[in-house]
């Protein structure tokens, strides 16, 4: 394999493995930030960010929920 | 010789809690009254307040299904920075859990379905209302009445993997 070939592997290699590190690390954040799922009896599902509206006061008592148990 | 037996709610928190190690604490009330039939582990100080905050979040979530137009919420998971909590109900009974970060949801809900279902299939939350009072011999675990610690055991996921 000449030289420049095997530059542009390396360039490759790094640019995926930058992107798929990238794509984790925001995976994770995403899921440390406070959320409600709410799953319905017809079995959809509806992910609402603590911004929401809907999901504002839930989130809340979930805070409240975990720091009693934490506190236990 | 007689010892006070665990409530099926008691039992089904117990084997809930040693199938899931995300789960820090978890609690069993009755859907219609709110009222306590079981918490875990023992030492959990404040599950009255915890069975409070639950009847809190089911109000605030049928809140925000009607808003969104929805059919009935069946189960939710509220996600925070310091933990996950996780309510799950049927017709008579609710379960509510509280995780470690980064759990997995799905076996969370799978591993509180089951709580539910062998609440109900020991004849419902209606029958938790007092403790039974059986004597302990060597032969009490054998009937098929549902009380059965084994049979009850192999309907976890634990149990069958």
């Amino acid at each position: 394999m000449s030289r420049r070939k095997k530059s542009v592997a390396a360039a490759l290699l790094l640019t995926t493995a930058s992107a798929t590190a990238a794509w984790l690390i925001k995976r994770r954040s995403d899921a440390r930030r406070p959320h409600v799922g709410l799953y319905f009896e017809d079995g959809s599902m509806v992910s609402l960010p603590e911004s929401s509206p809907q999901a504002g006061q839930l989130v809340e008592l979930g805070i409240e929920a975990v720091a009693l148990v934490r506190t236990v | 010789m007689s010892e006070t037996a665990p409530t099926p709610a008691a039992s089904a928190l117990d084997e809930l809690l040693d199938v899931s190690p995300q789960v820090s604490a978890a609690i069993i009330l009755e859907r219609e009254t709110g009222r306590l039939l079981a918490s875990a582990p023992a030492s959990s100080a404040k599950p009255e307040q915890l069975a409070k905050l639950t009847t809190r979040m089911l109000e605030a979530a049928d809140v925000a299904r009607n808003e969104l137009g929805r059919e009935p919420v069946s189960q939710f998971e509220v996600a925070t920075p310091d933990g996950h909590v996780f309510v799950v109900a049927d017709a008579t009974s609710v379960v509510t859990a509280v995780t470690s970060t980064d759990p997995t949801v799905g076996l969370v809900f799978y591993d509180l379905k089951t709580a539910l279902r062998v609440v109900r299939d020991s004849g419902g939350a209606s029958a938790q209302a007092d403790a039974i009072v059986v004597p302990v011999s060597a032969g009490s675990n054998g009937s098929g009445n549902g009380d059965n610690g084994d049979a009850k055991r192999g309907r976890w996921r634990k149990g069958n993997s």
